[in-house]
């Protein structure tokens, strides 16, 4: 004999599964279809409102495509001269102890005209985090050449393909800063695919934490493509992205030292998490 | 440092203890320092390095923040960040600095944000020599970075002037929203003088567009830039930038005269200059003649009204300065010809004597007045020594 | 030069659509870059060539609504985060 039991029905209601962050402004970009940059804004923006730190961040924009992000995400913005955003960054970190200090920047500003201000701001270890979109040509200028461009990509400046004998090879900007001592995170991931774009937020998540923790200076590479600027279809850009350009560029956390060998100043930031011994 | 007067020194005493021998660069320092400077950004180029110095030592026991940048690059840059955040920022630099420093001038200017910026001048051009000069002239009033924009610069003749200017160039900075030159040169940047332990800290001005975070009072985002590519938005922007130097042509020129009144003959000189031509000056006068002397105190806005109504009173005018003649363009626009100016000046970081520009000034009054030689026997030197006499 | 008058917050959509739908889909903002029809795994979504918007390009449209799992890949990938996703309520009984 079976014996039935009724159970009383459950009524699970609708869930929300994802919307987009009440910071990332509520109109259209100038981005080209399917440019990475829509992405890792995205991210900065979901990372932000996680954190709770857009009320008091105080970011800085570059010069380049993302030269209109302050119409896109909704915190206090300085716009810098080209390629002196981790400068701007370090006066703004310096007479606002209390903020939250972000620059976003492409590999035209950050790896060629801006290479002093990120190396001087990652070896002096100032307490900010640095967004480096990194798609390997100017995209904003017509998509000529940049320092990071890939040996043989063809450019507007480069017609016959970089050739390493006139131009030199492509820069790994993380892996020369992740030597200094005042890094205290650098890593670099891609928007190739949902799960590299799950792996790149988790990266500027951690990125954001290391600034909170005044362990030192935090760098995220955030490979991206430019479908205009590389000739290609949005779908077969990111393609390029997860085979050559991986390649030229590994993806990973190149340094996470949790605590510096130096304690962090006093700046007025949250105590570092993990005490000297 | 010490010899700083105590606050609880009262009468005598603390009359004498705020008299003391400063050194020019280190006298402007403090004089910021005292003024309020919330942020000092700096790179060491000499003849001002012991400015930066002072700040390195000071700007910690103030509690307040001290940066030697990578360059004068990112000194400016850095100061850019800070003062859009609302601080009261100096940065400091010579010649070849400046130059450097010229990309963040034009932004400053474009987005508004204040600042006050010291040049002790060397000279050039290129790398040159650190000897003292004023050939940053062209450069202070017209040049730097790109763009239709004006910057207020101030000329102190004296360590106890420049220390005055600092207090009124930050507040001329945060009244306009513009980056406000100090020019002077390595002389007076390198000299020590008696001076007067006797600042002034500017009052804050409440405002709209600093930064500060949205959440501090829960306000729309503020965003400080320069950039705007639709170019009826950009005349706009551009209209107003020159209403603004309007206003300060208006209210902000200074100039310093003496011996104007009966004046036949003027002298216009600035800084080191105006002290070389003062003591010509004093030589004119006890030989009878009647010359008077120009001290502009702005060479932005230039004391150009004040010059055309000399131009109508005196038979010629001699400028004088460390340079091959650049204020000189500025008087003759003044005087658009209503009397003879001619100029004289030395290059490479040497300095015109009194006696030089005695000469010089006889030349002008002999060739004005069509005779020999006004004055006996001062013979003309020949003009490839003199390097300068126009 | 201070707020900027364009700058107008993302609304929150508190209440998922009537009837019921897993996908709100800002289409006027869609460049129709097409990642999202090439990340979802049920071939849910394509671009509605019948029509283009104010962009001036065809948006993309959830095709196969009962194929969807709501799992947020089309929303990871979308560069314009057009995308806010919903997961249907569920009423379980034995």
């Amino acid at each position: 004999m079976t014996l039935t039991i009724a159970r009383p029905a459950v009524v699970r209601p609708a869930r929300l599964i994802y919307e987009k962050p009440a910071i990332l402004v509520d109109r259209a970009t100038h981005y080209c279809p399917g440019c990475g940059h829509g992405v890792v804004q995205r991210l900065v923006a979901e990372v932000l409102e996680e954190l709770d730190l857009a009320p008091r961040t105080i970011a800085v924009a570059p010069v380049g495509c993302a030269v209109f992000i302050y119409d896109y995400l909704d915190v206090d913005f300085i716009e810098a001269p080209h390629g002196r955003a981790p400068a701007v960054a370090t006066g703004v970190r310096r007479v606002r102890p209390e903020a939250f200090v972000l620059t976003y920047q492409g590999d035209g500003d950050l790896a060629a005209i801006g290479t002093a201000e990120i190396v001087h701001a990652a070896a002096r270890g100032e307490h900010i985090t640095a967004i480096f979109v990194n798609n390997g040509i100017y995209g904003m200028t017509g998509g000529q050449m940049a320092p990071t461009t890939l040996l043989g990509q063809k450019t507007t400046s480069s017609p016959a393909g970089r050739d390493a004998a006139l131009t030199g090879y492509p820069i790994r900007i993380t892996e020369m800063l992740a030597s200094l001592p005042g890094v205290a995170y650098a890593a670099r991931g891609t928007v190739a695919d949902a799960s590299s774009i799950g792996k790149l937020r988790a990266m500027i998540k951690r990125a954001c934490q290391v600034q909170l923790e005044g362990t030192g200076f935090a760098l995220v590479e955030a490979l991206s493509n430019c479908p205009v600027g590389w000739g290609m279809t949005p779908a077969t850009s990111l393609a390029h992205l997860a085979g050559p350009v991986v390649v030229a560029y590994p993806t990973g956390v190149i340094v996470d030292r949790g605590m510096i060998a130096h304690p962090a100043p006093d700046l007025g930031c949250p105590s570092p998490a993990h005490p000297e011994d | 440092m010490s010899g700083m007067t105590p606050l609880e020194l009262t009468g005598d005493e603390r009359a004498r203890r705020s008299r003391v021998l400063m050194k020019g660069n280190e006298a402007i320092a403090e004089a910021a320092i005292q003024a309020g400077c919330d942020a000092y950004f700096g790179y060491p180029i000499t003849p001002q390095a012991e400015l930066l110095e002072w700040m390195a030592r000071r700007m910690p026991e103030e509690g307040r923040v001290f940066v030697q940048a990578e360059s004068e690059l990112g000194a400016i840059n850095m100061a850019l960040g800070a003062a859009a955040c609302g601080a009261r920022v100096l940065v400091s630099s010579s010649s070849p600095g400046i130059s450097l420093m010229a990309e963040a001038m034009s932004y400053m200017a474009g987005s508004g944000t204040p600042m006050v910026l010291v040049n002790v001048m060397r000279a050039g051009p290129g790398l040159g020599g650190i000897g003292p000069s004023q050939s940053d002239y062209f450069q202070a009033t017209k040049g730097h970075g790109h763009g239709d924009y004006r910057v207020p610069v101030l000329a102190p003749a004296s360590i106890a002037e420049a220390m005055a200017l600092m207090a009124d160039a930050f507040e001329l900075a945060e009244r306009y929203r513009s980056p406000v030159l100090v020019v002077l040169d390595g002389i007076l940047g390198q000299a020590m003088e008696p001076v007067t332990l006797d600042f002034r800290n500017p009052p804050r001005l409440d405002n709209d567009w600093t930064l500060t975070g949205t959440g501090a009072s829960d306000r729309p985002a503020r965003v400080v830039k320069s950039i705007d590519l639709d170019p009826e938005a950009l005349e706009a922007r551009n209209l107003a930038l020159q209403a603004k130097y309007a206003q300060i042509s208006a209210r902000e020129t200074r100039w310093a005269g003496e011996a104007l009144e009966d004046a036949q003959y003027l002298l216009v000189a600035y800084g080191t200059a105006a002290r070389v031509a003062a003591s010509a000056l004093a030589w004119a006068r006890a030989r009878g003649l009647a010359v008077g002397l120009l001290r502009p105190i702005t060479l932005w806005p230039f004391p150009s009204d004040e010059l055309a109504r000399l131009s109508v009173q005196v038979r010629g005018m001699l400028t004088v300065e460390l340079s091959s003649g650049q204020m000189v363009e500025d008087v003759r626009l003044a005087v658009a010809g209503r009397c003879p100016v001619a100029f004289y000046g030395r290059m490479g970081g040497m300095v015109p004597t009194p006696d030089e520009v005695g000469v010089a000034l006889a030349d002008l009054i002999a060739k004005t007045e069509g005779s020999s030689s006004a004055l006996g026997a001062a013979p003309l030197r020949p003009s490839s020594d003199t390097g300068g006499v126009q | 030069m201070a707020q900027n008058p364009l700058a107008i917050r993302s609304p929150r959509l508190l209440t998922p659509p009537v009837p019921f739908a897993p996908l709100v889909i800002a289409q006027e903002h869609c460049k129709g870059c097409e990642l999202c029809v090439g990340t979802c795994h049920s071939a849910c979504l394509a671009l509605d060539r019948t029509r283009v918007n104010v962009l001036g390009y065809h948006p993309v449209v959830l095709v196969d609504q009962a194929a969807c799992t709501s799992c947020a890949f089309c929303a990871r990938v979308c560069p314009d985060a057009v995308f806010t996703v919903w997961a249907p309520g569920r009423q379980e009984h034995s």
